[in-house]
């Protein structure tokens, strides 16, 4: 029985081996005059991510990790350390990119986003996040390194816009750079599953803005119900959260929007009627195409 | 004037009402949010039982946190709260975002002083083979980063992360920079971690006194490998602290491992606390660092910290056929075969590929799986051998396998 399922399975194993050159990942290291490319590339899947960056794997399989390609650009004495990590959804790719950048990088225009920090160059395209490293560059990675990520930014597929539902959080008092989509167990709650965060800083108060988005209203209902442990109802709820503290919470459309802080009732309502405008706006942006 | 999307007024509405006095709480009506656990018990909990890691001192709950997966740091709060006392982060943890998460949560707690932080240092691409003077100036760096990340003058545990050889386990450099960093005090205790070839990494590392603590990968799927408790065991009673990890087996590197028969363990009911349980059981294990990312996961796994006797539920599930017919089978990816192969072929990952090939049908990622293997350790050593010596520890026909793998590739 295993026998005949292996020579079957060869003509299945062999014939995929053209497919999977370019699946694989050789095809995302382009050619780049001046550097030599790696003779192989490295792959690794979940089941063994972490040989590569060990503990730091269970982040990336939480945002639905699928493959890692790694190859190396090497010219003369200095090398570049390539990993193109795929991930299922754009929102997951945007994720991990977004847990993994601080506030203190230098902001490149590759792919969607991308940053420089010392050593590092990063950057997202579609549902593919790719990480530059190199400590032999010296003087001239910043250089070094944007080449190469423009380079194999052009051979990703993907769009180049931040995950749409991200545009629907007020612009005003932001704090720079903490947008977050977090794939699993958002808030800490199992049953939200995944959720859009992004921090928020007005005068001297702090709070954070969310968004749940789910396919229909009936599901939005669920959750919201789940959370608040009782049924699901029009206009903002508010809540007594046991570990966020104060939060406001509202179903609208197919989306839940929170608001985690304390902060004055006026200030409340014009931040979740701008968040309804801009959902609106959306909405209406997809319906014209 | 209102823009397209009207925010303009309603930005300056925003702003004067964060200027006006606050303390006004928002609108709506109250409800009580959700716990994912019963309504907290009114009689007094246990306490929690508390060992010491090893010749440290450091006396710590047995359940403590793991926090690489951690994004949202109500979670150390909550852990905190509940009693947990050890906390496990690293610098290459969301690129050290982690660690600053832990500092400032610490920070606010102003707990750093009833609370143990260990950190770690990772050398991550090993193929550039690194001189020893580069690597002791990189752990030099890598320490002082995590330290201002931490906000700590100093971290109670630096470990030297992943290690899986020996040429690595004494490499003078790091030795020179982890024992420099304790001289300096900007770390209490020096260790290392291991995930694969850890039964020889541990038995080297107690034969030398240079490691105060090891944090072991240790898990109910080693049921089977008394080999290896033995060995945790050892180094225990020579006075190493032992720290567990991934305790949960859940990682796809369990999973995977086991036959498609034998998966139903994997998609029912998986009761943890009865794994974490388990590994704690042991009682060489000074702590677990199991890691989080909803509260029900901190608030059942704290119970197991207050008492180690097996619920019925948890025996049921640790005796299940599926769970000790799986973990027998596995491939646990140790390494020990790899010395008994006069090539050294990689073998841990050609049985993995063969195993998404024969087990699962899954020829794309065994032919994924398969071409990560590098060159000079595939299977082009294996029809150079004829049959194969290799052995492994537990029951996997290697040399069966191989040869079935060889068809494939015929």
């Amino acid at each position: 029985m295993v026998l005949r399922q292996i020579v079957t399975g060869a003509m299945a194993f062999l014939l995929p081996s053209l497919l999977l050159s370019h699946q694989s990942g050789e095809a995302f290291y382009p050619s780049i005059e001046g550097w030599r490319i790696s003779d192989s590339v490295r792959v690794f899947t979940a089941e063994n991510l972490y040989s590569f960056i060990d503990g730091a794997a269970d982040a990336y399989l939480m945002q639905d990790f699928d493959t890692l390609t790694v190859a190396y650009y090497t010219r003369g004495d200095t090398s570049v350390t390539a990993e193109i990590y795929r991930h299922r959804t754009e929102e997951n790719a945007y994720g991990i990119y977004c847990q993994e950048r601080t506030s203190a990088v230098e902001e490149l225009p590759i792919g969607i986003e991308g940053y420089y920090a010392e050593t590092v160059l990063n950057f997202v395209v579609g549902r593919t996040y790719v990480k530059l490293t190199s400590f032999t560059l010296g003087s001239r990675e910043k250089e070094g390194l944007s080449t190469i990520a423009k380079a194999v930014a052009g051979t990703l597929d993907g769009t180049r816009n931040r995950p749409a539902l991200f545009d629907c959080f007020p612009e005003e008092g932001q704090v720079r750079k903490s947008e977050k989509f977090v794939g699993r167990d958002f808030l800490g709650y199992t049953f939200f599953r995944r959720g859009y965060l992004v921090d928020y800083r007005i005068a001297s108060t702090s709070f954070q803005i969310f968004l749940i988005q789910r396919d229909d209203s009936a599901s939005c209902d669920s959750l919201l119900s789940a959370y608040t442990r009782r049924p699901a109802e029009a206009g903002i709820v508010n809540i007594r959260d046991p570990y966020w503290g104060n939060v406001m919470i509202e179903r609208y459309g197919t989306t839940l929007i929170g608001l985690i802080g304390t902060i004055p009732k006026a200030a409340a309502a014009g931040l979740f009627d701008a968040v309804h405008t801009k959902i609106q706006h959306i909405r209406k942006s997809r319906h014209e195409k | 004037m209102k823009n397209e999307q009207g925010t303009s007024r309603r930005t300056f509405l925003t702003t004067t009402a964060f200027a006006a006095a606050a303390g006004i709480l928002g609108i709506g009506r109250d409800a009580r949010a959700s716990q994912e656990t019963t309504d907290e018990q009114k009689k007094p909990a246990a306490p929690l039982i508390e060992r010491t890691l090893g010749r440290t001192g450091i006396r710590v709950p047995i359940v403590g946190m793991g926090v690489m997966n951690c994004y949202n740091a109500a979670l150390i709060r909550r852990a905190y709260e509940l009693g947990i006392r050890h906390f496990d982060t690293a610098a290459e943890y969301a690129r050290g975002q982690n660690e600053e998460m832990l500092g400032k949560m610490i920070t606010e707690l102003k707990a750093r002083d009833s609370v143990t932080i260990a950190t770690k240092v990772f050398y991550g691409d090993r193929r550039k083979k690194p001189s020893s003077s580069e690597l002791k100036a990189y752990y030099l760096k890598s320490c002082e980063e995590s330290l201002r990340r931490l906000k700590m003058d100093q971290v109670d545990i630096l470990y030297s992360h992943s290690i899986e050889d020996s040429e690595w386990l004494n490499n003078p450099g790091i030795l020179e920079a982890l024992q420099e960093l304790k001289a300096k005090k900007k770390t209490r205790f020096i260790g290392f971690t291991t995930h694969a070839n850890f039964n020889a990494m541990v038995g080297e590392a107690t034969g030398s006194d240079i490691y105060d603590v090891i944090l072991a990968t240790f898990n109910y799927s080693l049921y089977n490998y008394p080999e290896y408790t033995a060995t945790l065991k050892k180094a225990a009673d020579k006075g190493i602290g032992l720290v567990a990890m991934k305790t949960q087996c859940q990682q796809p590197w369990y999973k995977e491992g086991n036959p498609k028969e034998t998966q139903a363990f994997y998609e029912g009911e998986i009761v943890h606390s009865a794994l974490l349980k388990w590994v704690l059981g042991h009682d060489f294990i000074g702590c677990a660092v199991p890691g989080y990312t909803a509260f029900s996961q901190i608030e059942e796994d704290i119970e197991a910290g207050r008492s180690l006797e097996f619920t019925e539920k948890e025996k049921k599930f640790l005796d299940d056929r599926h769970v000790t017919y799986g973990m027998n089978s596995v491939c646990r990816q140790c390494g020990e075969c790899v010395p008994t192969c006069p090539h050294k072929t990689d073998i841990p990952t050609l049985i993995r590929s063969h195993m998404y090939a024969a087990s699962y049908g899954n020829f794309a990622h065994a032919r994924r799986t398969f071409d990560g293997i590098p060159a000079g350790r595939s299977i082009s050593n294996c029809t150079q051998c004829g049959s194969c010596t290799a052995r492994c520890v537990k029951t996997v026909d290697i040399g069966r396998r191989i040869e079935e793998l060889k068809t494939m590739y015929a």
